[in-house]
């Protein structure tokens, strides 16, 4: 079994009809931070977050705010080594891909970009695993396309501040996205619920789940 | 986060000692340039390495490393395995291990890190490879200034 899923189809290549990057309002983001601002007035805790995607600096800075233990999952960087569903493979180890040693438990799991390109059948074992090293009420955000396609590399996603990021395309190859609705990316999670989602202005769609169950 | 006023006097320290270890005729690669001890690229060091000085590696150093009050630099050619305690540790090659930094850990763009950090400051340059976990404590670690600059990122 495969982890992830490789992009559908060949990468078609276009002439880009947006520049690379855009700037995105995210309003559940926004509510998150305030969250966690309340929650750190009221019990001061440590923060266990996990980024599923590259260590970003950006990334870093911005939640250095909080006092937080930070976990880098890069679990897209594994993605070439994985292959394609369908093959004979063996199952999915998540404790060797997304080892997360000598933590007390996630508060917040960030998935900016990340479920877009991963195999809808693998989802459920993800969320999973990730629920399992959740503490309750955890928070997990994500931002998953709603339209026919999607950049054949995940966005690159900067915080400008709690109410705006910046996304950055890398290169021009686009590909099919899953688009998910909303019912059935929470089937595809069924250990998180939907406690907020919107639309944004480029097709993106915010969602911020909590979870729901261990 | 980035600063550079801070970042640039690091740069100028290693230089000189740097230069000391390229020629490749010179078959010995521990120097001091008076301010930072270099490891040479062809040294091989395996075993724990304690010092009051600031120290930039470009060799391979296996073990643990500890500069309590001092700057540890690993140089671009620099390969290191090992648990590393400093008061700020500056990642320019490859390190695996934990790093320990009293004032900060930063990895530079061509920097390639995989282990955890401990550290009130954690500067990561664009392009620097990192795997791993922060441990990060702004109420401890930082002035209020700064913590109210990353508010405002």
């Amino acid at each position: 079994m495969a982890l992830f899923a490789k992009p559908r189809g060949e990468p078609q290549v276009r002439q880009p009809a947006q520049p690379g990057f855009s700037e995105l309002g995210c309003p559940a983001f926004a509510g998150l931070v305030e969250a966690m601002h309340a929650r750190e007035e009221k019990t001061d805790p440590k923060f266990g977050i996990l980024d599923l995607a590259k260590a970003s600096g950006n990334h870093i800075q911005f939640f250095s705010q909080f006092r937080c233990k930070y976990h880098i999952g890069d679990v897209l960087d594994a993605m070439e080594s994985w292959p394609v569903p369908g093959e004979d493979t063996p199952v999915v180890d998540l404790e060797t891909l997304l080892p997360l040693h000598n933590t007390d438990g996630l508060d917040l799991i960030l998935a900016w970009d990340g479920l877009n390109y991963l195999h809808p059948e693998l989802l459920p074992l993800l969320s999973g695993h990730l629920a399992g090293k959740c503490n309750p009420g955890a928070w997990l955000h994500a931002f998953v396309y709603t339209r026919g396609d999607m950049p054949a590399l995940p966005l690159r996603f900067d915080i400008l501040s709690p109410e705006k990021m910046r996304c950055t395309r890398r290169g021009d190859d686009w590909v099919g996205a899953p688009c998910p609705p909303q019912r059935v990316l929470e089937s595809r999670l069924p250990e998180f619920r939907v406690v907020q989602s919107r639309l944004l202005q480029n097709g993106l769609h915010e969602y911020l789940f909590q979870v729901s169950r261990h | 986060m980035f600063d550079k006023s801070k970042k640039e006097p690091e740069k100028k320290a290693a230089a000189p000692a740097a230069k000391s270890s390229a020629p490749a005729s010179k078959p010995a690669s521990v120097s001091n340039s008076g301010q930072t001890t270099t490891i040479g690229a062809s040294i091989n060091l395996n075993g724990e390495l304690k010092g009051n000085e600031d120290l930039l590696i470009q060799g391979q150093v296996e073990g643990n490393i500890f500069l309590k009050e001092h700057n540890l630099t690993i140089g671009e050619q620099g390969k290191i395995k090992a648990n590393a305690f400093a008061k700020t540790i500056t990642v320019r090659g490859e390190l695996t291990g934990d790093l320990n930094g009293l004032d900060k850990v930063t990895i530079t763009s061509t920097g390639r890190v995989r282990g955890n950090i401990i550290a009130p400051k954690v500067i990561l340059e664009e392009g620097a490879t990192f795997k791993g976990s922060i441990d990060m404590d702004a109420k401890a670690g930082k002035p209020a200034a700064q913590a109210a600059s990353a508010k405002s990122a």
